[in-house]
């Protein structure tokens, strides 16, 4: 079975984040990046499938010129695992690109890889859109489902999914390949990439693609936009929490001392 | 009148509060923009919650078929698509939901139309769409406005709205014909919850870990403060995806919503899906390394600082005032 599998360079925050001074966007000179959680899940499950089945992992990523050398890091991390090939739609036409500009232009890339199985994860937690997945399934023609926690495969390509629900419900689903699958977190455990592997692996090729390789144009891209974003800003705290200061021992002393009186009040 | 249209959601036979909640929003943004509200449902022995939604809008639209026996991304996604053909709503609402989740992108990019998703507001200005939804974990609020288009599809975040009111008039019911399909994705089954060892959405004192905890080792010490209340252990997500707490323990979106009197939450960063679940909790209590982590937003106490220093000290100091 061959599989492509798309995957995000996102931002990685530990701390407090500043907006820039377009008012657009977070500042992010000086954060990590890493590959997105649920991306990292449904590379592993490619790589699960192929080591049962045989066939090849393509991992497919889409980015601007100033995020290449991200993107670059998390391809190779996917060569390192085990991925056979990678393709990298790098252009400056794609800064800050829109769910549907990314699906189209993915879906682009993608006429001319041999496929039977799209897997994407559910959410980019960066912009977190819940939207890639289906809009390139939809673009391509190819039947989707969402949010699989389990995948396994029948006879005469057909694929069990078992897809998330809230509450710990679940739907059994049975789609038939050709087709595109999200993957949720937790599906199952991703291996790590040894550190010297990820060094070879940027001896692999890398195939680049530009914008203009797909025929695509700036004034293309911006037909195709849905989404502007006007502002962004820190949201307003919905309780104010009170913060409890002073050393570590300080604070959870008095701490313990306000759980105990909400306690007692009932 | 130009109608928001509304996918109504339901399960096990009860129509789902995410699908009041959008209903209310979409009666405030009717109102104003002179517009009513109506919706559809879909599935089969529906008759009686068709009845139940027309105490809400104004018409209802219903596509009832026996073969019809659960949520199906492609039979949802025909009718809904030849519905908006016809009646071309300005705009057609759902739930952010694992349905809302599924149907909604695919039917944007079915339809050429855009798609908006997770909203915490949407308001029309001048006929467009503008909205407000959140990004980076909840850590930043993003306005946003859709391109310019006959009909905006958006869903909405579950628990922001307050769910609808029944209204005096019923409305009418429209029938919609469900003709037949031949389906590449195909329902087969509900598998339900699995019987927990304790049932945290019960429980009036909640310890929460996250994956601040760093390792799986390191649970014990969370453990023993939720012990030492006399509370029961919970935890995010990430921490049943590890396999390092059981799903019953999940609290969120995807886990159990909980009601305690005291809720704490010990390394995690507060994003929407965890933050779901704790809505009803009267008093919450985080502690985080990171002093611009979203929980801080919705607590009421908060210590910025490292659980392994601050844990402990609690605990003992806690045994000492019981
Ligand atoms: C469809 C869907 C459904 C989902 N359902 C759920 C759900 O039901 N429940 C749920 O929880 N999530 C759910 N999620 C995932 C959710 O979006 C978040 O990814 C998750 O809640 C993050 O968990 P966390 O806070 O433990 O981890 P992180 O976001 O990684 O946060 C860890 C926190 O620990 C802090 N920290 C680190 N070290 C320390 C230390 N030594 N001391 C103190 N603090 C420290 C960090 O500052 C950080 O804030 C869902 C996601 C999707 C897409
Ligand atoms: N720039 C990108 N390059 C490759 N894949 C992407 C990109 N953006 C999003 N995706 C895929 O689409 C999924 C859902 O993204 P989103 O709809 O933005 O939440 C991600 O988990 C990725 O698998």
């Amino acid at each position: 079975m061959n599989i492509v599998v798309c995957v995000k360079a996102i931002p990685y925050i530990e701390e407090r984040v500043k907006i820039d001074r377009s008012g657009k966007d977070i500042v992010k000179a000086g954060l990590k990046f890493k590959i997105n959680d649920s991306d990292e899940n449904a590379l592993e499950e490619a790589l699960i499938l192929k080591e049962k089945y045989g066939g090849t992992v393509t991992v497919i990523s889409l980015c601007s010129d100033r995020e290449l050398t991200y993107a670059e890091q998390v391809v190779w991390e996917c060569y390192a695992k085990g991925a056979d090939q990678a393709i990298l739609v790098c252009d400056k036409i794609f800064e800050n690109p829109d769910p549907y500009i990314t699906s189209k232009t993915l879906a682009e890339a993608l006429r001319s890889v041999k496929y039977d199985l799209i897997l994407t994860g559910c959410q980019a937690i960066d912009d977190s859109y819940m939207q890639i997945g289906p809009m390139i399934a939809e673009i391509l023609g190819l039947p989707y489902t969402t949010l699989a926690v389990k995948i396994q495969v029948l006879d005469n390509g057909r694929i069990l999914v078992h897809r998330e629900l809230e509450e710990g419900y679940r739907q059994a689903v049975e789609i038939k390949l050709p087709a595109l699958i999200t993957v949720q977190t937790g599906i199952n455990l991703p291996r790590y990439a040894a550190l010297i592997k990820v060094i070879a692996a940027k001896k692999k090729p890398l195939r680049k693609i530009t914008a203009q390789e797909l025929k695509l144009d700036v004034e293309m891209i911006n037909s195709w936009r849905n989404i502007f974003i006007e502002e962004m800003y820190i949201p307003k705290a919905e309780r104010a929490a009170q913060i409890i200061t002073g050393s570590p021992e300080e604070a959870a002393t008095k701490l313990a001392l306000i759980i105990s009186n909400t306690l007692k009040s009932g | 009148m130009r109608e928001i249209l509304v996918i109504a959601e339901h399960r096990e036979g009860e129509l789902r509060s995410s699908c009041l909640e959008t209903i209310s929003k979409a009666h405030e943004v009717a109102d104003k923009g002179g517009l009513e509200v109506t919706s559809v449902i879909i599935g089969s022995n529906i008759k009686s919650l068709a009845e139940k939604l027309r105490e809400y809008v104004s018409k209802v639209y219903l596509a009832e078929n026996h073969e019809i026996t659960y949520y199906d991304c492609e039979i949802y996604k025909h009718i809904v698509s030849k519905l908006i053909r016809e009646v071309k709503p300005l705009m057609v609402l759902m739930g952010h939901t694992s349905y809302g989740m599924d149907l909604m992108p695919g039917l944007s990019s079915h339809l050429s139309l855009p798609l908006v998703t997770d909203c915490i507001d949407i308001e029309l200005s001048n006929g467009k769409l503008n909205a407000i939804r959140q990004a980076y974990g909840g850590r930043v609020n993003v306005k946003v406005s859709l391109k310019p288009s006959e009909t905006y599809l958006a869903t909405l975040r579950a628990g922001v709205f307050q769910p609808a009111k029944p209204t005096q008039t019923k409305g009418e019911i429209v029938e919609v014909d469900v003709p037949p399909l031949e389906l590449k994705v195909k329902h087969l089954e509900v598998i339900r919850p699995e019987i927990e060892d304790i049932d945290i959405s019960k429980a009036d004192i909640v310890v929460g870990v996250g994956l601040g905890i760093g390792a799986r080792e390191k649970i014990p010490v969370v453990k023993e403060l939720a012990e030492t209340l006399g509370g029961v252990l919970g935890c995010s997500r990430p921490i049943v995806d590890r396999g390092w707490l059981p799903q019953t323990r999940q609290i969120g979106f995807s886990g159990k919503s909980i009601k305690p009197k005291i809720y704490i939450a010990v390394g995690i960063s507060g994003a929407a899906n965890h933050v779901a679940g704790i809505k009803g909790a009267r008093t919450i209590v985080a502690i985080n390394k990171d002093s611009g982590a979203p929980i801080f937003n919705i607590s009421d106490y908060g210590i910025v600082g490292d659980l392994f220093q601050v844990i402990p000290i609690l605990v003992q100091e806690l045994k000492k005032v019981k």
